[in-house]
């Protein structure tokens, strides 16, 4: 399925991708979880965080299931598939690159080559 | 708990082409019970020929729907028939072929061996009628045998058909038409309730060009379905 | 959705699109997720951010135990975003087509069963084989299925210790006409006190139902080394023994994907060697010879 562009390109779906690989999550738990990791840096629009899941799911990388929580209600969990996995380490490696990229830039360019 | 499956399970995708092949192969069924009509009269045609192990002929006549009556007393209210013709030109023979469009999955082709009969021009009687052809001013009730000659002589142009039945002599005449054949169509004996009067009878035959020159005169017996 | 639409609706038109602060969990949930438009997955999408406006509620709730449920509520919808936001995302993931098509197939898939039963398919008026005493879905055994359910009309064929059987054949010569797989599976000749008698059986094959292969009896011809001609039908006469046709081609067996036939010769030439089948209407579309040693089974 196409996705948006700007949601690919985004890196929210690399944060919840990498969420999911340590375990399945339902939504809210993704929020919390984003928002203790990175120390409350983190704070998306928690409604925006779902036609992120909805896309990834259509597009194979998501399965899900239903569970019933303590409360009674029916919680949808989210569970990173191969497809998935894949993706995430070719985000991670896009990441690494643009990471390093703007260190680069950063420090004056000491580590780039000189040309004479 | 693990739930054993037997099926895989499948999405809403999945199901949806499941419904979709079972409701073709339902609907196979269902055309099936219906006779298996097909829509056009040449594929009716060629289907005949294939049940029949014929090869495909070539078609020279195809009459469409046409509304007849039974019936030969003007007056006589009679139900009207819709049937549709075709006459295929083989090797040598003819296959003439009829849909009874009102009675389900009843058609009929028939025959005309050419190895019986003598001459050039070959007959093929179409033994219902076939008024359309011949233009508007046939009167629709008016119900006729046509018999079909065919392998006429290069130049022909037009010609004239004369059978002796036993009351008398019934004489038509007939343009070239596409396909090269002639089609002389007798109205309705009135004491014959048969379409097939005019099987057996003896015949002449006479072709003419443009100028009206005779090129052909053939006698003969009207061929009799086997 | 269009822009206009939201001043229509009910609850939502005291709240313009920038003024979120309005808004309480129903009326967000019915914006975010009314861009979406089967039924059935706008359901399923509103249940699950339901379930996590009220996990913020409790959760607020919770950690600020003062705080009235009003107060929760407009905080936890404040934190979910701009609704408008949430449901162009979503209408755009959440296509109906697909949604529309299965229900489609639902209902088609209920009327052709309908369709059928109304038919009376299921009840076993099936008009495609139905009452034709001749019908089986597949000939099985290789052998004509007749009308008269006598067990003897079977063993005919096969091979027995009747001493009055003289030739048993499994033959398998088959040709290929119009599509149809012509075959003649077997040849039985039996010495019966009026003479000899041959019987064989032809099967058309065609996975096309819609064109079963029919035979016609007045094309088929039946010649001997002898020259003998056998004429097949009422012209043949009948059988002094019971009255029947002395010669015919019958029906041996109809299914959607076959049809059979036997062809029997009751004053066969005890000197014939081989016969031979030509059918057709002028020249023949296909001929089958058949030796006939006597002896062998």
């Amino acid at each position: 399925m196409k996705l948006d562009k700007g949601l690919m390109a985004g890196s929210s779906t690399m944060l919840v991708l990498t969420l999911l690989e340590s375990g399945d999550m339902y939504g809210y738990q993704m929020i919390e979880e984003l928002s203790r990791r990175s120390n409350q840096v983190f704070q998306m629009q928690e409604g925006t965080l779902y036609p992120i899941l909805h896309t990834l799911e259509k597009g194979k990388y998501l399965s899900s299931y239903e569970q019933q929580a303590p409360t009674g209600r029916m919680r949808k969990y989210y569970k990173l598939t191969r497809k998935g996995r894949e993706l995430l380490t070719e985000k991670k490696s896009e990441w690494e690159k643009f990471h390093r990229g703007v260190e680069d830039v950063l420090s004056g360019g000491a580590n780039a080559l000189s040309f004479s | 708990m693990k739930k054993l499956r037997f099926l895989p399970k499948l999405g809403r995708g999945g199901k949806t082409v499941r419904n979709l092949v079972l409701v073709a192969g339902l609907a196979l069924v269902i055309w099936a019970q219906y006779g298996c009509p097909l829509p056009t009269l040449e594929m009716k045609f060629r289907r005949m020929e294939r049940t029949y192990l014929l090869p495909p002929s070539e078609i020279v006549l195809s009459t469409g729907r046409i509304t007849v009556a039974h019936s030969h007393e003007p007056y006589d209210p009679v139900p009207k028939v819709t049937r549709e013709q075709v006459l295929g030109l083989g090797e040598d023979y003819a296959v003439a072929f009829w849909q009874h469009s009102s009675l389900r999955g009843a058609n009929e082709l028939v025959c005309w061996s050419f190895e019986e009969q003598e001459g050039q021009v070959k007959l093929a009687p179409l033994l219902h009628a076939v008024s359309d052809t011949r233009g508007e001013d046939w009167p629709e009730r008016e119900s006729c045998v046509a018999v079909a000659a065919l392998k006429l002589p290069d130049g022909t142009a037009r010609g004239e058909m004369i059978v002796e039945a036993q009351e008398g002599v019934y004489q038509e005449e007939s343009e070239v038409l596409e396909h090269d054949l002639c089609l002389f169509a007798f109205q309705s004996r009135l004491d014959a309730y048969s379409f097939d009067w005019v099987q057996g009878l003896p015949y002449t035959l006479r072709l003419y060009d443009e100028a009206g020159k005779l090129l052909l005169e053939q006698t003969g017996t009207v061929p009799v379905r086997a | 959705m269009k822009k206009d639409e939201k001043k229509k609706a009910g609850p939502l038109h005291e709240t313009g699109r920038s003024g979120q602060g309005g808004l309480n969990g129903f009326q967000w949930l019915y914006i975010a997720t009314r861009g979406i438009r089967f039924k059935p997955d706008r359901a399923a999408v509103r249940a699950e951010l339901a379930a996590h406006l009220e996990d913020k509620q409790a959760d607020l709730q919770r950690i600020f135990p003062e705080m009235s449920p009003e107060e929760a509520e407009r905080r936890a919808v404040e934190s979910m975003g701009d609704a408008w936001e949430v449901r162009k995302q979503l209408a755009k993931i959440h296509r109906p087509w697909l949604g529309y098509l299965w229900r489609l197939s639902k209902v088609l898939a209920v009327l052709a069963c309908l369709w059928l039963v109304g038919l009376g398919v299921f009840r076993g008026d099936d008009a495609y084989l139905g009452d034709n005493p001749y019908s089986e879905w597949w000939d099985m055994d290789d052998l004509p299925r007749t009308a008269v359910m006598g067990d003897d009309d079977d063993l005919r064929y096969l091979p027995g210790d009747d001493p009055d059987q003289l030739l048993a054949l499994e033959l398998g010569q088959t040709e290929h006409i119009a599509g149809q797989d012509v075959s003649l599976r077997r040849a039985a000749l039996w010495q019966e006190e009026d003479g000899l008698e041959l019987y064989l059986y032809l099967r058309i094959n065609t996975w096309r139902f819609w064109e079963r292969g029919l035979l016609r009896e007045e094309w088929m011809k039946v010649t001997d080394d002898r020259g003998n001609c056998y004429v097949l039908g009422v012209e043949s006469g009948k059988h002094p023994e019971d009255g029947s046709l002395m010669n015919a081609l019958t029906m041996g067996g109809l299914g959607p994907f076959h049809s059979g036939y036997e062809v029997y010769i009751r004053n066969l030439d005890p000197e014939a060697q081989w016969i031979r089948l030509d059918y057709g209407p002028t020249e023949p579309l296909f001929s089958f010879t058949v030796e006939l040693k006597e002896g062998e089974k």
